[in-house]
């Protein structure tokens, strides 16, 4: 080999090398991320405070707030939702123990208690079981995970605020959101009155889930995902704190008219591993049994 | 160029070839209205004249366009060698770099051609029958074409370096072939090894669509830049000392 071919093989593997290195030293936002979302799964209790927001052109027509302890490891929570929707707020409180769930909503005095079979309960156990991945598929999972997102990791912008937290950001303009997360999007929006013929029918005495859900206005055209901004907030000690999705679409609907919907999503986790999950007292109560729908098909 | 217009003489008046530039043109003509009744029957939207050109390129990077330019590459070397027209080449008073280089420079301008093709044609039925069509999404559409051709052209450019070592087209072609699908496997299973292949940038105009220039994008187009140089020096090294 002559010298010079010598040269530039070695010159241009060089800067190879310096280029690939370069490029893979700075992702720290997602790995931090990483690591924060592995440290999460970890924790067996936590307060979460939950909310969700939907306007319609500036206007709010929906918007849920909820409080919730919940105990993983013996399967315990409570939690304490209330609803406004097109003006009209529910309030609704849950308790779950491991094979009883006890609804009391605002509308009414009554406590609606709903007993799980034993055997649904082994089928959760089971089901739960089945989550956990071996080390080895977990890897594999990052792997694929990584290699999908690779064109994004970089965009993730970092800052440490107070309390030595820091403050994950990516901004996805409409260009920038993948062409499958497009389409689902505009599928769900505009095939929304489809959906209406399957309705919650479950309902608890004066409550209805159904007065639960949104009315979304119907989109027909021109409907796109403009915006999407996930935030994440991690703690000093790597724990993934706070979450807030804020998802930008617009749409015109049958009448011509332009929609910007906007939905916020937050929540805030908070007492991880000492959180306290509270149990109701049904003595005295007014106790309603429910019969839990699902047990007819499964046996 | 010397030879320059001699290789692209023969690699355009190849039946292949004209076929596989109508297809280039048709097929997204093609797919734009299939998919606009798809998305009317089923009431989605995932395109829109400013993403349709992206969704095709996407495709194209990813299988359409790596097959033709190793077809195209196995045939300029291999083939040629076991044709046995390459001797005539040799004979002609030009030095083996200026033969090389011409080749490569050749495969460069096939693999403008297509992505250009492929692209105003997306463009015109992303603009004729899809809804959204805009001025910034044709610009954006533009350029993350052009910027495909350099990690394409890397891809090209390793082709041609281990076709040198095959004697027949075929052969070049069946190993060319398994090399990308192994590469993109990698990319997904492997990506800390996968980075230091060129497959790993195949869609990386949407990292530049991203981010634009910072320091990840500048180290994978110095990654880029530098390993056309690498491989171009070691397919030249070959094609000179090569015995026909």
């Amino acid at each position: 080999m002559n010298k010079k071919v010598l040269a530039a093989v070695g010159v241009s593997g060089l800067l190879m090398a310096g280029g690939v290195l370069s490029a893979s030293a700075s992702t720290s936002g997602y790995d931090l991320f990483k690591t924060a979302v592995k440290k999460t799964h970890t924790i067996n209790s936590f307060t979460a405070q939950t909310s969700a927001s939907l306007t319609d052109n500036g206007k709010e027509i929906y918007q849920v707030d909820s409080l919730n302890a919940v105990n993983l490891k013996d399967e315990s929570g409570n939690s304490t939702v209330s609803v406004t929707n097109g003006g009209i707020t529910t309030k609704v409180d849950y308790f779950s123990k491991a094979n009883q769930t006890v609804v009391k909503s605002s509308k009414d005095d009554n406590y609606y208690v709903i007993d799980e079979s034993e055997h649904k309960k082994e089928f959760k156990r089971k089901e739960h079981k089945d989550e956990n991945l071996s080390p080895q598929m977990q890897k594999d999972v990052e792997a694929i995970f990584d290699a999908v997102t690779k064109n994004y990791q970089d965009m993730i912008t970092t800052s440490v605020g107070a309390n030595g937290k820091t403050e994950l950001q990516l901004d996805l303009s409409k260009n920038q959101i993948p062409a499958v997360g497009q389409a689902v999007v505009s599928f769900f929006l505009k095939n929304i009155d489809q959906q209406k013929d399957h309705k919650e029918k479950a309902e608890f005495g004066s409550l209805q889930l159904a007065d639960l859900k949104p009315e979304l206005p119907q989109l027909k055209n021109n409907i796109n995902v403009s915006r999407v901004v996930l935030k994440g907030i991690v703690d000093k000690n790597d724990y993934l704190t706070g979450q807030e999705a804020t998802i930008y679409v617009s749409g015109e609907d049958v009448n011509g008219t332009h929609h910007d919907l906007v939905l916020m999503l937050t929540n805030t986790f908070d007492q991880l591993n000492n959180s306290k999950v509270s149990g109701v007292d049904l003595t005295g109560k007014k106790v309603v049994k429910v019969q839990d729908k699902h047990d007819g098909h499964e046996d | 160029m010397l030879n320059l217009q001699n290789e692209w003489n023969k690699l355009v008046q190849k039946k292949s070839t004209i076929v596989l530039f109508c297809l280039s043109v048709i097929f997204p003509l093609l797919v734009g209205p299939a998919i606009q009744m798809m998305q009317n029957k089923f009431g989605f939207t995932a395109f829109d004249g400013e993403s349709f050109p992206l969704v095709i390129l996407s495709l194209a990077v990813s299988f359409y366009l790596p097959l033709l330019l190793a077809l195209c590459v196995s045939d300029m070397f291999a083939g040629e060698q076991e044709q046995k027209t390459l001797s005539f080449l040799l004979v002609r008073p030009l030095s083996r770099y200026k033969l090389f280089t011409s080749k490569i420079v050749c495969i460069g301008i096939y693999l403008l051609t297509l992505l250009l093709q492929v692209c105003l044609s997306s463009l015109i039925t992303g603009a004729i029958w899809l809804e959204n069509f805009t001025f910034t999404g044709l610009l954006m559409g533009l350029s993350a074409f052009l910027l495909s051709w350099f990690p394409l052209m890397a891809i090209g450019i390793l082709l041609s370096f281990l076709a040198l070592w095959f004697g027949s087209s075929s052969k070049a072609l069946t190993f060319s072939i398994l090399l990308y699908l192994v590469m993109v496997v990698l990319t997904y299973l492997f990506p800390t090894v996968a980075q230091w292949l060129p497959a790993y940038d195949n869609d990386w105009y949407q990292r530049w669509i991203n981010n634009g220039i910072n320091i990840v994008t500048f180290g994978r187009t110095l990654y880029l830049l530098s390993f056309c140089a690498l491989f171009f020096t070691l397919g030249y090294y070959k094609f000179s000392k090569k015995e026909f």
